[in-house]
């Protein structure tokens, strides 16, 4: 059994609007090229806005046809997902300091694309709370169905780092 | 919480840790050590995991958390260290 398919979707169309450059599309071009900029604006963020339910969705499937069949859904594969999308999303972090400058600049100047950067920047940190959370929830589901394998139990911090090959500090 | 801390490192944690490597190490062995010494002790950040009744997490540095499941043996309760990753708390 494989993910499935609308988690892959959820995630495999979010990359065109997790690569628009909202700050530098909107300090560019003339009044004419900026309107059309900020229509597009509003439709990348009304996507944005919907990923989260969507990415939720798609992983409640999951789980529950995990819960259903014994053999459950490549679960490693879904938590390597997950992460690699979270990163990715998480190396545009640069790039959400710029849309935090423009919507200070567009506040002070009373523009109302304000409002925009508000949502953007609310849906982008959505979008990379639901990939962790639902990325821990699998890790914590999957936890429940493993063996816990034959480590013995330790009541001593310096033993157990021993054990794990860790120098203590 | 009474009575000493006892923790068994499952093969799932072993493997994980493994996979994130040297550079955690020393926060993984601080995390560990305070987490013996006294489980509620701020800055671990010891809490109930949502929705799994008997999973709990503890913050490794700013970036990673261990998650831990209760268990007991004939010797009273323990913790399993179930598994270790990413977990950025800078998000929100």
């Amino acid at each position: 059994m494989g993910l499935p398919q609308p988690l892959l979707d959820a995630l495999r169309d979010m990359e065109p609007a997790e690569r628009f450059d909202l700050a530098a599309s909107l300090q560019e071009g003339t009044e004419a090229s900026r309107r059309k900029k900020l229509a597009r604006l509003r439709e990348i963020v009304q996507d944005l806005e919907t990923r989260p339910a969507r990415i939720q969705a798609a992983m409640n499937a999951l789980l529950q046809s995990a819960d259903q069949e014994k053999t459950g859904p490549d679960l490693d594969q879904a938590i390597d997902l997950l992460f690699e999308h979270e990163e990715a999303m998480r190396k545009m972090a640069p790039h959400l300091e710029d849309v935090r400058v423009l919507k200070a600049r567009a506040a002070a100047e009373g523009d109302p694309v304000v409002n925009l950067c508000d949502r953007w920047l609310q849906a982008f940190t959505a979008i990379l709370e639901v990939l962790r959370d639902l990325r821990w929830e699998l890790i914590a589901f999957r936890a429940e169905a493993e063996t816990p394998g034959d480590a013995p139990v330790f009541d001593d911090a310096q033993d157990l780092l021993g054990y794990l090959k860790i120098p203590p500090k | 919480m009474t009575g000493p801390v006892r923790t068994k490192p499952s093969a799932r944690f072993l493997k994980s840790l493994a996979k994130i490597g040297q550079p955690v190490a020393s926060r993984v062995a601080t995390a560990l050590e305070r987490f013996h010494a006294a489980p509620e002790t701020p800055g671990l950040n010891f809490e109930a995991f949502k929705n799994r009744p008997g999973f709990f997490t503890i913050r490794v540095g700013r970036n990673f958390r261990i998650l831990l499941k209760a268990e007991s043996d004939e010797d009273g309760p323990y913790f399993l260290l179930a598994d270790i990753a990413d977990h950025d708390d800078t998000y929100s």
